[in-house]
């Protein structure tokens, strides 16, 4: 403790604080940092606490007494720092830490001790009796204080008192009244007076007394104690009173305490230095009360300092915002920027404000992490804010460099002296990735995605194909781009916002086998390590379909810095994953009712590939169907496109994206037709719109080119800037053509020399029916049977041994293209020029004419032609596995048609229906004729047998036979009579071998001539055939007679008719039923032979016998010439001939004559006729039935009158 | 005139042309063998057009016309039919020639050359039918108002007048009553044997293909058991007997069997008559019908 009033003390004091706040002489010190103008408080004054309460007494009537402050018993609690034992008042202030309770309000009283009066004189007293008297001055409460005075008795004098024991001793004195008064003298005069008046004493006699004085002190000490709100005890703090004591001294460390002694009674203003190392931190109360001094009382005051505000802010490590992006805060994609909270406090209680200062152009402050309001800048904090103000920063621009940003807060407007302003210092982070389009088409960089597009909707990408044959998606660049500031030390970490999608490193553009992705929780990198100028290049593949359109992608963060629980997002390229599918369908195989058709699997398409028939002209060739799905997930808006690329799997892979020259078309018309029909252009943008279609975009592929390898057409379906083409459809492009029909002919049933020095008979030249021999013309492959004329048969005239060989070509050519063969009946129900059920359902009908794949060679078949009607032969690729070809749908509607080229044929049913061939016995010569010859001699004038004949070839009805037969015939469309102006008929007619021949074969015209010898000698004459001096052996043909030799037999109608013309007489009618037509077809033979009556070389060998046999087999047989032509005009079929029926006749004539030619029949004159014993089959070949078609002709190797043997 | 119908094989209707020549002259080239089977040989010959029967000819009647024609016989001693519209007739000054043409050239020459004629004939034969079928005029009388009206040539009527009638045997089938007029007609025994053999067959024939309904096979039947009463009808009767008939009554081949109670119904005695002709040519098979 120090005590004011000593001047060491003081000068000490002095010496410390003078410096700083010289301390007036006179005039209270005012506060060294805040003078308090007014009280806010009223003054409590200073406990007076009387020791003994018994001298006090009461002033004179004409001196009110002033009592001394009287306190109400002890509520209020002392500062712990005092004892409870520790008497004396307890000045407060309003920075007491516990005021509790109001003051007490006092009596203002007037100073007791102001005034002292001066000593009364009084005369000495007489003495009469005595006493002894003392008189003993002390102070009250410290009986050992001894004073130097002077005290007088009224009655006794004026006596010093012992400066030893402080009395003063009158000895003895008179008794009686005195009035004894005491003069302090000395300094301990200005701390102490006497009672107020005389003290009486009334001696008596023999009284001893010793009368004590009590002086009343005049001063108290005024104790400062100096504290700071926090309790703690300062020192150094000067300390300046002032009022009728002025003092000056500061706060003793330890204690806090100044001491301020003796000091008169009254007011006393405090005021304070602080030094720094107090002012630092504490500051000077706004407003002191005053210290009351109380005459002896050591009067307390205490003033606590308050604690000087600090401002504070809180920013939570690692004080690092990442910089709000444009897409930040907005409902897609939903991300929040990020925000830190920011805390402003003042470190202690402050009665003014904060402001809180930040770049504003920098950062932005909000009141919620997720307020949309920014604050205002600079922010003011409010005092009862100040215990703690959260405040939201998002950084909208990177900071300059590391901890670059810089947050300030200042307390101000308080009473208080606050500390400095405080900074904090924060670094933004702006982070960037980039995402890029589809690499251009024709080349160069990707072009980056600009900010907006990049979040919303993002970059879509295709779901990478399952394995290494389907890895078509593109990967999509994404740049991780060196965060701002550079000097930015963290480390990025870039996380894909899902699993579906994947990234591969900046060498991993194309997708290969082999390759595997970066495990995505190793993408962190430092920021010095990325390049500034170019970033950090990935390759991102899309893994699995989004479920929704941007759900995912990739964010870039910096590593450490988390917003609710996840690494805060700085940027972020949002990524969808499509699936965008093009579908390439089979031709279809069930009607449509039954739905689309079938899809190739995704590995199928690219294998086996779909065939397309090179469009024609006509637009007949079928288009497949392929399919844009609608692309996955829902909700994708954008373009697609198709492109078309040739592509070479064999040696080695390779493609070339075509411009021009497409191989395919591409139409929304599932059929091709001569109307205009709008293409779906190749790289042209196909609308995906919201609304796209559930089940997808049907489109039909044409083909246009014919490829040159398989599956070398191919195409891509893309998604405009996305990817040039993910899905792949590949096709091949045929083109059939010199599609042929061998047709057999007739064999010639012996074979040998057509005629005397002519060439064989054999082999009869086969036809060839061709379709597309130059490459396929419109015609080609066109059903109709009148625009594509059909090879036109008669049914069932292949025998089974010599069927029709099919051949056909396709380009390209020995790529082993599985051809398949498909007959199809040309129906009614696909066009009303089809067969009717009346044909189609003809007895023993089928819809097969025996066609036959070679099971060796897909280029070749076999057809029996063994059915009636109206077909089509096609070489077809099946194009949907149902190993048919597939032509129109149950409506008779076209489908798209698998590749195909046609041979119309029409096979012509030919059934006999009445044979109504004839024979007379006695037409013509009705034996032999005879002619009178004048023989001259002997003889004279005889009837010489000169001719027989069995008619008169003059269509007269006198014929040896009238072949006459009614055919039915039926060919195709609705009235059966397709084809039949194709169809030819007539009669063959054979010489077969007679039993009766002398030769054993052939034909018995036989003369036997006698001569006349004895006995006559007979020489026989004989007809044979013979070719090359060979006689050869029946049948033989015998047909019509018109033209040089080695004429006949030579195809159409040079087999047929035995009359002077080829052509047989045909009368037609349309049958009753309206279906095809009856054929009649007659035709007449009258054999005759010129008779001689002598033997050629041997003029006396007169006949003696003549014999007229000859077998005949004559078959109504029918033929087809595409020409029209009834002749030999070389046009199939013209040499394969059937036999509808086949009738024998037999001429018998046989007679004798005499010497003189009187003629004996022997038999005959007769025609016999066998009929066939199945007039109403059908036609059969001809081959194998014993029939000659071929020459050589009967007549022109006849040779007549031929001795014999 | 007589009416164009190419779907026939009467000359009379299926030429363009018809015509009558007469040979001013002619110059015939000998006999060349062309083949084994035929010799040729060559008349240069010099025609008066004389009458157009058919078609239009540019050229007056009376104008001249030259042509070389071929003629063709057999080779050998066989007898055959030989080709050649021309070979059948003999073409010397004064010959009179029916030429059957189809041609689509109105020139004489024309008509008259190459492929064009179908069928001459000298006049004698020819004309007399050709003149029958004219008598059809224009429009054509029904065929038997032809017949009746040419009742009294029946026994004239030539292979081309019977080819003419059977040409025009399809539009019998529509009335029964022109049907048995016609057959009237043709059952008559003064018909030529040529006309009876060639038209009866024709007449089967024709109705197996039409599908002739039973009042009509009926009336033919009653027809042929006329004629092959008749004397001289040589095989005839065995013909239509034995082979037209059970093909038209479907007995045989392929026509629509008949049912003898519809055939006979209300002819009784046609089926009781029927019986004998049945039974001298063995048609076995007609008569079981006949019975059944």
């Amino acid at each position: 403790m120090c005590r004011s009033g000593s001047k060491k003390s003081k000068s000490k004091s002095n010496s410390k604080v003078a410096p700083q706040t010289p301390e007036p002489e006179s005039e209270p010190a005012a506060p060294t940092s805040a003078p308090v103008t007014k009280p806010s408080r009223p003054v409590i004054p200073p406990l007076a606490m009387p020791t003994r309460t018994a001298w006090v007494e009461p002033l004179p009537p004409s001196r009110p007494v002033i009592p001394l402050l009287v306190l109400p018993p002890r509520t209020l609690p002392l500062p712990q720092q005092f004892p409870a034992s520790r008497p004396g008042p307890i000045a407060t202030c309003p920075y007491a830490t516990q005021p509790t309770s109001p003051p007490v309000a006092v009596e203002e009283a007037e100073p007791v001790l102001a005034d002292v009066p001066p000593p009364i004189e009084t005369p000495p007293p007489k003495p009469v009796e005595q006493a002894r008297l003392k008189v003993k001055v002390s102070i009250q409460g410290d009986p050992t204080h001894v004073f130097a005075s002077q005290v007088t008795s009224s009655l006794a004098g004026s006596k010093p008192t012992d400066t030893n024991t402080g009395i003063a001793d009158f000895g003895v004195v008179a008794v009686g009244k005195h009035n004894i008064t005491v003069v302090v003298q000395g300094k301990d005069a200005e701390k102490f007076a006497p009672p107020r008046g005389a003290v009486e004493v009334t001696l008596k006699d023999g009284d001893d007394e010793t009368v004590p004085v009590v002086l009343a002190p005049i001063t108290g000490d005024l104790e400062v104690t100096v504290k700071g709100a926090d309790n703690k005890l300062l020192g150094k703090v000067g300390v300046k009173v002032t009022g009728t004591t002025p003092g000056d001294t500061p706060s003793a460390d330890g204690t806090g305490i100044s001491e301020f002694l003796d000091r008169k009674e009254g007011p006393y203003k405090i005021a304070l230095t602080l030094p720094k190392s107090v002012s630092d931190d504490y500051a000077v109360p706004p407003k002191i009360d005053d210290a009351q001094v109380v005459v002896g009382q050591k009067n307390q005051a205490v003033v606590i300092l308050p604690l000087r505000p600090a401002p504070k802010i809180v920013v939570a490590d690692p004080k690092i915002i990442i910089v709000k992006q444009d897409y930040h805060g907005k409902d897609k994609p939903g991300v929040k920027p990020h925000r830190i909270p920011v805390i402003l406090s003042a470190a202690a209680d402050y009665d003014g404000e904060g402001k809180f200062t930040y770049p504003a152009d920098t950062v932005k402050i909000y009141d919620k992490k997720d307020g949309t309001v920014a604050l205002p800048s600079p922010f003011i904090v409010k005092k009862d804010e100040l215990g703690g103000r959260t405040v939201y920063m998002e950084a909208i621009k990177n900071s300059s460099g590391m901890e670059a940003t810089d947050l300030k807060l200042e307390l101000e407007k308080g009473t208080i002296s606050p500390k400095p302003e405080v900074t904090e210092k924060i670094t933004c982070v702006k982070l960037k990735v980039e995402i890029y389009k589809s690499r251009p088409a024709a080349g160069g960089d990707p072009v980056k995605l600009a900010d907006g597009p990049k979040v919303d909707p993002g970059r879509p990408i295709l779901e990478q194909g399952p394995d290494g044959d389907h890895f078509f998606a593109e990967r999509a660049m994404l740049v991780l781009k060196q965060a701002e500031p550079a000097s930015f030390t963290g480390k990025l970490a870039l996380e894909p916002i899902s699993g579906g999608v994947e990234m591969f490193t900046s060498l991993q553009e194309k997708p290969e086998k082999g390759q595997t992705a970066i495990d995505a929780t190793t993408l962190v990198f430092a920021n010095a390590d990325i390049d500034a100028a170019k970033g950090k290049t990935f390759w991102v593949q899309g893994k699995s379909v989004s479920a929704k359109m941007s759900d995912t992608g990739w964010v870039v963060g910096v590593e450490g810095v988390m917003d609710d629980g996840k690494t805060a997002e700085g940027d972020r390229a949002t990524m969808t994953v499509l699936k965008a599918e093009l579908v390439l369908h089979k031709s279809r195989a069930v009607i449509p009712a039954d739905g689309e058709p079938a899809a190739f699997t995704a590995a199928a398409k690219l294998t086996e590939a779909r065939y397309l028939h090179k469009q024609d002209g006509a637009k007949q060739h079928g288009r497949g169907m392929i399919t844009i799905k609608k692309v996955k997930p829902d909700g994708f808006e954008g373009k697609l496109f198709l492109n078309c690329w040739t592509v070479k799997y064999a040696p080695a892979y390779s493609e070339t994206k075509v411009s021009a020259s497409y191989g395919l078309k591409i139409f929304k018309e599932e059929i091709a037709s001569g109307a205009t029909q709008a293409e779906q252009a190749f790289d042209a943008d196909i609308d995906h719109p919201l609304t796209f279609a559930v089940d997808g975009m049907k489109l039909w592929v044409q083909g246009e080119t014919v490829s040159t390898e398989l599956r070398d057409v191919q195409i891509r379906l893309g998604v405009r800037d996305v990817d040039k083409g993910c899905d792949r459809d590949n096709f091949t492009v045929v083109r059939f053509k010199k599609l042929k029909a061998d047709i057999p002919s007739t064999p010639a049933n012996i074979v040998r020399a057509t005629i005397t020095g002519g060439g064989s008979n054999s082999p009869v030249a086969r036809h060839e029916f061709k379709i597309a021999d130059a490459g396929p013309a419109d015609k080609d492959c066109n059903e109709k049977f009148a625009t594509n004329e059909p090879l036109v048969l008669v049914e069932n005239c292949i025998p089974d041994d010599d069927r029709i060989n099919l051949t056909v070509e396709v380009e390209p050519a020995g790529k082993s293209i599985p051809v398949r063969w498909s007959v199809q009946r040309f129906s009614h129900v696909a066009d009303a020029q089809g067969d009717p059920d009346a044909i189609i359902n003809l007895t023993g009908n089928s819809n097969d004419p025996g066609l036959v794949a070679d099971t060796g060679d897909p280029l070749k078949a076999t057809l029996r032609a063994n059915a009636a009607g109206s077909f089509h032969i096609r070489p077809y690729i099946d194009c949907n596995g149902d190993n048919k070809y597939n032509h129109n749908d149950d409506t008779g509607k076209r489908i798209d048609r698998e590749p195909f080229l046609i041979m119309n044929v029409q096979l012509i049913r030919v059934q006999g229906v009445s044979n109504l061939t004839t024979t007379n016995n006695t037409a013509g010569t009705n034996g032999t004729e005879k002619t009178a010859q004048d023989l001259g001699g002997a003889f004279g004038v005889l009837q010489v047998p000169t001719r027989i004949s069995t008619g008169d070839f003059a269509s007269t009805g006198n014929d040896a036979v009238h072949m006459r037969n009614i055919a039915r015939v039926i060919g195709g469309g609705p009235d059966g009579k397709r084809g039949l102006n194709k169809l030819f008929s007539g009669w063959a007619n054979n010489i077969q071998n007679c039993a009766t021949s002398p030769t054993g074969a052939g034909l018995d015209i036989t003369h036997v001539f006698s001569e006349a010898t004895t006995p006559p000698t007979l020489h026989t004459t004989v007809c044979y055939f013979e070719v090359n001096t060979v006689k050869i052996s029946a049948p033989v043909l015998d047909s019509g007679a018109y033209g040089p030799g080695g004429t006949e037999g030579t195809g159409g109608n040079t087999a047929t008719s035995t009359t002077g013309s080829n052509d047989c007489p045909c009368t037609k009618t349309d049958h009753a039923s309206g279906i095809g037509q009856q054929w009649e077809v007659t035709n007449v033979d009258s054999p005759g032979f010129g008779i001689n009556g002598f033997h050629p070389t041997i003029p006396n060998a007169m006949l003696s016998r003549f014999r007229f046999n000859i077998n005949f087999r004559c078959d109504f047989i029918f033929w087809t010439n595409l020409q029209g032509a009834s002749d030999n005009t070389d046009s199939p079929a013209c040499r394969l001939y059937s036999s509808v029926s086949t009738n024998y006749w037999d001429v018998r004539f046989e007679a004798t004559y005499n010497n003189r030619f009187v003629e004996t029949v022997v038999d005959g004159p007769r025609v016999v006729p066998t009929l066939d014993g199945n007039e109403t089959r059908l036609a059969a070949p001809v081959k194998g039935g014993g029939l000659e078609t071929r020459l050589p002709d009967s007549l022109d190797t006849l040779k007549t009158h031929m001795p014999w043997p | 005139m007589i009416r164009y119908d190419p779907n026939v094989n009467a000359d009379l209707l299926r030429s363009t042309h018809i015509l009558l020549l007469t040979v001013v002259s002619s110059q015939t080239g000998p006999w060349v063998k062309v083949s084994n089977r035929t010799q040729e040989r060559r008349v240069d010959a010099v025609f008066q057009f004389d009458r157009l029967y058919k078609g239009e000819i540019l050229e007056p009647t009376g104008s001249l016309v030259s042509i070389t024609v071929s003629q063709f016989a057999p080779a050998g001693p066989f007898i055959t039919g030989v080709p050649g519209p021309w070979s059948p007739v003999e073409i010397v000054p004064g010959a009179r020639l029916v030429v059957f043409s189809i041609s689509g050239i109105r020139e004489l020459q024309a008509v008259l050359s190459g492929p064009q004629p179908q069928r001459v004939e000298s006049a004698e034969s020819a004309v007399p039918d050709v003149d029958l079928a004219l008598l059809a005029g224009t429009p054509e009388l029904s065929l038997p108002r032809l017949l009746a009206e040419s009742a009294d040539r029946k026994q004239s009527y030539g292979p081309l007048f019977a080819a003419y009638i059977s040409a025009r045997l399809p539009e019998l089938f529509a009335r029964i009553e022109d049907f048995d007029a016609f057959m009237r007609q043709i059952e008559n025994p003064a018909l030529s044997g040529v006309a009876r053999r060639i038209v009866f067959p024709d007449l089967y024939s024709r109705m197996i293909m039409l599908g002739a309904k039973p009042p009509w096979i009926a009336r033919l039947m009653e027809g042929t058991f006329r004629i092959i009463a008749l004397p001289d009808t040589g095989d005839l009767g065995r013909n239509l007997i034995g082979t037209y008939l059970p093909r038209l009554l479907g007995v045989k081949g392929g026509a629509n069997l008949q049912r003898a109670d519809e055939i006979f119904a209300g002819k009784p005695g046609l089926r009781d008559s029927a019986q004998r002709p049945l039974e001298a040519f063995g048609a076995v098979e007609v008569l079981q019908w006949l019975r059944s």
